[in-house]
């Protein structure tokens, strides 16, 4: 029982729900971040289900997904046309449960905007374009979303990327990661996403030609600023998992 | 008020705008739906939404207008069980049995969604399920030997 909610508002538009939120009344789609957090300053819930599409298209020119899409509708609907997606495991890292997959949707994974949340790194990496109303409807690049105005679709584009790779480093399989990388080749240049046990996603670039140990040595030395020592392991350790993860992703590429 | 499907029965709740579905299943008896912790990370309390297996404690009941929800109290009838049911007791797959509900439910979900699913499939709808006795092992082959009787048929 949520015990501070008295009321579900069920609004006509997307405009109209950004318009009613406040720090007592919060957007509310798949729920399953929200009801397992039970807030108990949230006193009611802007449902915007019937409001958003539930879908994820994937074509040539791009990969479409609805705010409203279940991390296990993308999985179901892109692992029979492309089961190399490195997306797809970022989801069963990121979710195992099938469960929660089934509820879960990217707006809210994104709206949550976890760092350690393979998914988000990935987006990070493509630097996937969201559609999202405000006053009126725009789109912007996740990296550089401030988290205001409801999503109502993320899109991004394989056709103009020549490599993505993921990279992952845990205590277990199972258990969240302490660092993720996420990094794509595309025409002359590297990028590189970092996120894992840290306040922020960072992202760094180069031309490939420009690349080198010691250049990742210090993008490492610079992204663990964002990153917390604790009983998984100091700062040092985890500069190393990012080096390590760095070069590797990059050697696939 | 809200009107769903129940095991079958076209059920009606007017309950406070919070209550989850968890809530509503123990305060009416379906005792199959366990409690974990209340951020569905054991699974104990896996319901069917749909035929999707989904975490009682995590969904509000003003989402489920005209949903078709299963517990497993619909897999039996007194003596009369489910061949899944059936093929846990064959392996010993059930040590304290608080976890099994949430298993034979994931299963069972599985079994109808792919026509023929791997062990790695199993091995995935199992990973939402936290059993504290049985190591998955036996659970994991009660599920495969279920699958491979079914698609035989
Ligand atoms: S049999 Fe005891 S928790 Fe699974």
């Amino acid at each position: 029982m949520w015990y501070s909610i008295n009321k579900i508002i069920k609004p006509d538009s997307l405009k109209e729900a950004y318009s009613l939120q406040n720090k007592t009344r919060v957007l509310f789609s798949g729920g399953s971040y929200l009801v397992a957090e039970k807030n108990p300053s949230i006193q009611s819930l802007i449902d915007i289900n019937d409001l958003v599409g539930h879908g994820v298209t994937a074509s040539m020119e791009g990969i479409h997904i609805d705010a409203g899409a279940t991390l296990q509708t993308f999985l179901d609907t892109v692992e029979s046309i492309n089961s190399e997606c490195r997306l797809l495991k970022g989801i069963k890292y990121s979710c195992p449960s099938k469960q929660i997959r089934n509820q879960r949707t990217f707006g809210g994974e994104i709206g949550k905007g976890r760092p350690n949340s393979e998914i988000m790194v990935f987006l990070h990496a493509v630097n996937a374009e969201l559609t999202v109303i405000m006053e009126t409807e725009k789109t912007v690049s996740i990296r550089d979303w401030n988290g205001d105005g409801i999503i109502t679709k993320i899109s991004y584009f394989p056709n103009q990327i020549d490599g993505i790779e993921l990279e992952r480093f845990s205590v277990l399989d199972s258990a969240p990661a302490l660092v993720i990388v996420g990094a794509i080749k595309s025409g002359d240049h590297f990028e590189f996403s970092i996120g894992g046990s840290s306040g922020t996603i960072q992202t760094f670039s180069c031309r490939i030609e420009e690349w080198s140990e010691n250049k990742n040595l210090a993008w490492a030395k610079e992204a663990v600023n964002a990153f917390v020592a604790n009983h998984f392991g100091s700062l040092e350790y985890k500069e190393k998992l990012i080096a390590t993860a760095l070069q590797r992703v990059g050697e696939t590429l | 008020m809200i009107q769903f499907q129940l095991n079958g029965t076209l059920t009606e709740a007017q309950v406070r705008s919070g209550t989850t579905l968890f809530d509503f299943l123990r305060e009416k008896g379906f005792f199959s739906v366990k409690y974990g912790s209340d951020k569905g990370e054991t699974g104990a309390d896996t319901v069917l939404v749909d035929g999707k297996i989904m975490n009682a404690s995590l969904i509000l009941i003003h989402t489920l207008e005209g949903k078709y929800i299963e517990t497993v109290e619909s897999f039996s009838h007194g003596q009369d069980i489910h061949p899944l049911q059936d093929a846990f007791i064959e392996e010993g797959a059930i040590q304290c049995g608080y976890c099994t509900p949430g298993m034979v439910l994931a299963i069972e979900s599985l079994a109808r969604e792919k026509e023929n699913p791997t062990e790695s499939d199993v091995k995935d709808v199992l990973a939402g399920v936290y059993c504290r006795c049985t190591g998955y092992v036996k659970p994991v082959i009660a599920a495969t030997n279920y699958l491979t009787t079914k698609n035989a048929k």
